[in-house]
């Protein structure tokens, strides 16, 4: 081992084992009673939904649930595709509006359409006609404005960029928060083609685009800025743990866009009994009744209960269709057109 | 030691050794292989790409680490010397400050720098009360100004750290013989104790370059809007299942472009002298004289206010909960976020995994870079090579590290963890072990190998009793490092696994501030009272 040449062989050889034996190894038995799900980070922590939907359904059906994490709903995704050749998970959780395409293309999933989808599912929340996904919430993208600052609440998407609000909005980097992607298809959708002017009147009231949720929301909260972009369920959250209706959610009369999250089996899954058996669950009252506090979402299953605190949602009723256009292009475009 | 037992330390030694360099290079190697993977779409523009957003995003980056590194140095220097040379009152809490910019998340310390210097912030506050001012007086927060102050001031810990570590062994008698001679204290500096410094300086200024040149959080929020960076890109194209072989090039250029950094390390450092003096730890005098006491207080206020301040303002934002009943919004100060995080059912194993997943890492990053460093003690030259070898790990940003471990492990395990972090931590265990042997003079290890009967009584019995400190220092970086890594767990989705990084994350992701700026100011904590307990070891051992 003098060489150092010698050093790095050995070790890619090593990788090389480690990798056969990482491919090779997995263990059939017992998985005729263990549904392996795969979701985004924040579904399964504590606060999420999925303790309480793994524990009703493994005392409803007998199956016992793998809940594992895969950090955002993009790499739940990317780690499904990865695995195609031998697919370790039977559900993946959280593969929204964005990512339908994608999932699509990629051919891990196979359609599946649960039992009680007729009469627990709208039509208008079906995210594709062959059910290659089981939608389960929905939200819509909306501005924050908190009541406690010096500024009138903008009544538009268009006042938005009036002189009032320079610098006093914080906006989600698309490349890394779905909020950010989502109000990025709203200007979409709004102005077509025209997206790109929006943004350049829009510039220079950015404060920042934030690296992701949590850090834009964790702004907004410090008073850093009156407005930020979020979901219309938000104030529902400080309502229900904090008793304020201080941060208030901006309803636009130029509509808004919804974001629908959608479950779907695992083609080839070890499993499909129990991935089938997971899909009908999750759309039944029993689970549809644990996301509302936990998601901060809506509910798909209309006839599930929504808690007090939902009042400080407001309704929209403006719903407008998801943009037409390559949305990976339009980031493109708008991050030059920011940075320049 | 029995030479029976010395044998099977080295033997461990060596294993700890193959398994971190194992987990330090396969992952690049695995990433990089993926510029043969098939691409269905992308590709094509691949070349455009790079020059139109990849190039202006590599100047800024490392412009802006560049001058971050710079400010580092400029902040840790003079606390290097107070706490090596100088007693005052909080000299180690200073020096236990060291934890904090590995283990506080960036996101938190983003934040800490908006409460206190954004628009509606402390500074802000004072000031437009004193000078009833009507607009906030201070705006350079979200511009290449405010990058560099955070990332300067979140980073100088490190240099600080560092360099104080060889200050305080300095040999004295070159300085006396320079003063006796007639040369200025100025002059002494210049020419006698600024070169003998400037291994660990340059080491320590490398650190925080790298760790600037990757960072990201910091940069996209005060940055240029719409900004980029390698890191940034490459997270976003590793997301993309299409678009693999794009993701590949782009690790393997900001990979090539680090270890260039690192190979521009190793030479400049050749350039140094390497005096070896005498390992004797210097008696600290208490400040002394208006010309000392004057510029020494100003230096600590202006650190407390400017530094510890956006910390404070982490520990006031953990109190500070809505508050006042029914549909008011006030907030006031309880403690009711820090009884939350208490109360939770996972609390408690988060921070058992902490220190057990913290305390393993520390102590295999630190065996095998140990074992390093009695190998090249034991060779006895200097080759530029072994010098580099260590830092290279360096040279792998989180998302590359991220990327090739997804491809490596489908199912990870907390093993896997260990030696996962055992790998990123290692390149600052080893430059804290090694700056502590390079104090040792050459003739204490030549006598020793004349007297003793077995090579190895020589790295047992001289040299790790001698390097004791450095070894403790290093085992507290990769603690901390380790305390603070969310992402790797995340990365190798460890069912039921929670450490207190990943239960900061989890919070700050669902609406729960209070409660994550209280985990905050525990992990600071923690890795503070870490580097604290080392230290007070150390004093009384000396």
């Amino acid at each position: 081992m003098k060489n150092p040449l010698c050093i790095v062989l050995f070790m890619i050889i090593g990788a090389a084992f480690v990798n056969m034996y990482a491919r090779g190894s997995g263990d059939d038995a017992g998985r005729s009673r263990e549904v392996v799900v795969y979701a985004y980070d924040s579904f399964v922590s504590e606060w999420g939904p999925g303790p309480e939907l793994k524990r009703l359904f493994e005392e409803k059906t007998g199956y016992t649930v793998t809940l594992v994490s895969c950090g955002d709903a993009a790499e739940v995704l990317s780690r499904a595709v990865r695995e195609k050749s031998k697919p370790r998970a039977d559900v993946l959780v959280g593969i929204d509006t964005t990512l339908l395409a994608q999932a699509r293309a990629s051919g891990v999933l196979v359609p599946y359409r649960p039992k009680g989808a007729d009469e627990h599912i709208p039509d208008d929340l079906v995210l594709s006609d062959d059910w290659l996904l089981t939608p389960y919430d929905w939200g819509v993208f909306s501005i924050i404005c908190d009541t406690e600052s010096d500024i009138a609440p903008p009544a538009s998407l268009e006042e938005l960029t009036g002189a009032a609000y320079r610098g006093r909005i914080i906006l989600m980097d698309p490349r890394m928060s779905t909020p950010g992607a989502g109000f990025l298809a709203w200007t979409m959708a709004v102005y077509g083609e025209r997206h790109t002017d929006y943004w350049e009147r829009l510039k220079p009231n950015i404060l920042t685009l934030a690296p992701g949720w949590d850090a834009g929301y964790g702004l907004f909260v410090a008073g850093e800025a009156p407005l930020v972009i979020s979901y219309t369920t938000s104030p529902a959250y400080h309502q229900e743990y904090e008793q304020s209706s201080r941060f208030r959610a901006l309803v636009f009369p130029e509509g808004h866009i919804r974001q629908i999250e959608g479950a779907g089996m695992v083609r080839g899954a070890g499993n499909q009994d129990g991935a089938a058996a997971f899909l009908d669950f999750l759309i039944s009252s029993e689970a549809q009744n644990v996301l509302p506090l936990t998601q901060w979402m809506y509910p798909v299953n209309a006839s599930v209960p929504l808690p007090d605190s939902y009042r400080a949602a407001p309704a929209v009723d403006r719903i407008l269709p998801l943009p037409d256009g390559d949305i990976k292009a339009a980031m493109d475009r708008v991050l030059d057109l920011l940075s320049r | 030691m029995r030479p029976g037992l010395m044998r099977t330390v080295s033997a461990l030694g060596g294993v700890s050794l193959v398994l971190v360099a194992l987990a330090a290079v396969l992952p690049p190697v695995a990433a990089g292989t993926m510029l043969f993977a098939p691409n269905p779409d992308g590709g094509h523009a691949l070349g455009a790409f790079f020059v139109s957003r990849i190039l202006p995003a590599l100047r800024f980056t490392v412009l802006q680490a560049v001058l971050s590194a710079i400010l580092a140095v400029l902040v840790g220097l003079p606390g290097a010397f107070l706490a090596a040379r100088r007693d005052f009152p909080g000299r180690r809490i200073l020096l236990s400050l060291s934890g904090v910019p590995l283990c506080v998340p960036p996101v938190v310390i983003a934040l800490s720098f908006v409460l206190f210097y954004g628009r509606s912030g402390v500074l802000n506050s004072v000031l437009m009360a004193i000078f009833a001012l009507d607009a906030p007086p201070v705006t350079f927060l979200y511009s290449l100004a405010g990058v560099v102050l955070a990332h300067g001031l979140y980073n100088f810990p490190v240099v600080l750290r560092t360099v104080s570590r060889a200050w305080e062994r300095l040999p004295a008698d070159r300085e006396e013989a320079a003063l006796l001679l007639g040369a200025g204290p100025f002059r002494v500096f210049r020419t006698i104790t600024m070169p003998a410094l400037a291994g660990p300086l340059v080491s320590s200024a490398l650190l925080v370059f790298l760790y600037c040149f990757f960072s990201f959080v910091i940069v996209l929020m005060f940055g240029t809007i719409g900004g980029t960076t390698l890191e940034v890109e490459l997270y976003q194209a590793a997301r993309n299942v299409t678009n693999l072989r794009g993701a590949a090039l782009i690790a393997v250029v900001e990979t090539l472009c680090a270890i260039g950094f690192v190979l521009l390390h190793a030479f400049t450092r050749r350039y140094f002298s390497h005096t070896r003096g005498m390992n004797v730890l210097r008696s600290r005098k208490p400040l002394c004289g208006i010309r000392e006491i004057g510029p020494g207080t100003g230096y600590l206020v202006l650190l407390a206010v400017f530094f510890i301040g956006p910390l404070c303002m982490i520990v006031v934002r953990s109190l500070t909960v809505t508050s006042g009943g029914q549909y008011t919004g006030a907030t006031g100060f309880a403690l009711s976020g820090w009884a939350s995080l208490f109360t939770l059912p996972s609390f408690y194993s988060a921070l058992a995994a902490t220190f057990a997943v913290g305390c393993a890492t520390a102590f295999l990053a630190t065996a095998a870079a140990l074992a390093f460093a009695l190998y090249e003690e034991k060779r006895g030259s200097e080759s530029t090579f072994m010098r580099t070898l260590p830092l290279l790990p360096l040279a792998v940003s989180s998302v590359v590290l991220g990327f090739g471990w997804t491809m490596l492990v489908p199912e990870g395990s907390v093993a896997v963890l260990v030696v996962a972090q055992a790998a990123v931590s290692w390149p600052f265990a080893w430059t804290q072990i090694r700056a502590s042997l390079d104090r040792i003079p050459k003739e204490i290890p030549q006598a020793a190998l004349l007297l003793s009967p077995r090579a190895s009584d020589v790295s047992f019995r001289v040299l790790v009793p001698l390097a004791r400190r450095g070894i403790l220092s290093g085992a507290g970086f990769a603690f901390a490092i380790s305390a603070g890594d969310a992402s790797l767990p995340l990365i190798l989705s460890l069912p039921e696994f929670e450490n207190l990084a990943l239960l900061l994350f989890r919070l700050s992701g669902s609406y729960r501030f209070t409660e994550a700026s209280a985990c905050a100011v525990l992990l600071a904590l923690i890795t503070g009272v870490v580097f604290f307990l080392q230290d007070s070891e150390k004093e009384r051992s000396s």
